[in-house]
């Protein structure tokens, strides 16, 4: 199989990947590996989630903040423990990425997926490790703003 | 005065491009973008965990929703040890740098300020 390397464009929000860009070149054997011969989950694959475009990634620098006299910035950031999320950087699997997508379930507040037969759990210690997030903290996400109080004053 | 609008709009896009990232060109702000912008400036913690899985989870539903966390989610697939080994693989580059994108623009307006 042909390693593939390519540099995403940095004016386009987006990028497909060209193996994944339609079903119909997919190859049977890889879907199998990817998903350890689960036909269900092949189905939710190529029906939700292969056509989906993977978002472009982005990456901030603390250092670089610092240096553009962004210093308070970078203080509230990592005041927030994002340094290392945010600083992520590297390779990245395409492909696998929409595996994971596709497989991934929330059940007892923990996420779940499994790519090519490996069980992931996003357990607390994992999102530490990878990402140097702690749970805890309020929990807000769009359209519950309730837990914080002083926003909904401002408002 | 200028200093702060312009660190203002950096970290809006912070959070519509990494944080919570939609993957579209306009960098609009929701409310949920400005409350966790309002939390991060007077430093109420929150629980990023949360707020990453569920974006992740809402991408995932969301017919018109675009994959978010493609680096994250790499580092997991290999900290889990996944077999990586001839699969479609890309790279971040200098180009993905929200810093050297943007920074020398947002710098342009604040010299029209002053």
């Amino acid at each position: 199989m042909p390693r593939r390397s390519r540099v995403a464009p940095s004016d386009d929000e987006s990028s497909t990947p060209p193996t994944s860009s339609s079903p119909n070149v997919m190859n049977q054997g890889r879907l199998d590996i990817w998903f350890e011969g689960h036909e269900d989950r092949i189905q939710t694959f190529l029906i939700e989630i292969n056509r989906k475009q993977i978002i472009l990634p982005k990456v901030i620098r603390m250092s670089r903040l610092r240096a553009k006299n962004f210093g308070n910035l970078e203080q509230h950031l990592k005041a927030q423990k994002l340094k290392t999320f945010l600083e992520l950087s590297g390779k990245v699997y395409p492909d696998l990425v929409k595996v994971f997508y596709a497989n991934l379930k929330f059940s007892n507040g923990i996420l779940k997926s499994s790519v090519k037969g490996v069980e992931m759990e996003i357990t607390r210690q994992a999102w530490k490790d990878v990402a140097g997030l702690r749970q805890r903290g309020v929990q807000v996400r769009k359209g519950e703003t309730s837990a914080v109080d002083e926003f909904n004053k401002v408002q | 005065m200028g200093r702060l609008r312009v660190e203002e709009r950096l970290l809006g896009m912070v959070v519509t491009k990494i944080i919570m990232p939609r993957g579209s060109n306009h960098a609009t702000l929701n409310e949920g973008d400005l409350v966790v912008m309002y939390c991060i400036q007077n430093g109420v913690m929150l629980d990023w965990t949360y707020t990453i899985h569920d974006h992740m989870m809402k991408a995932k539903r969301l017919t018109d929703f675009k994959l978010p966390y493609v680096v994250l989610i790499s580092k997991f697939i290999e900290h889990f040890g996944v077999d990586v080994e001839g699969e479609l693989e890309e790279s971040t580059s200098l180009l993905n740098h929200v810093s050297t994108l943007n920074m020398h623009r947002m710098e342009f307006t604040k010299v029209g300020n002053t």
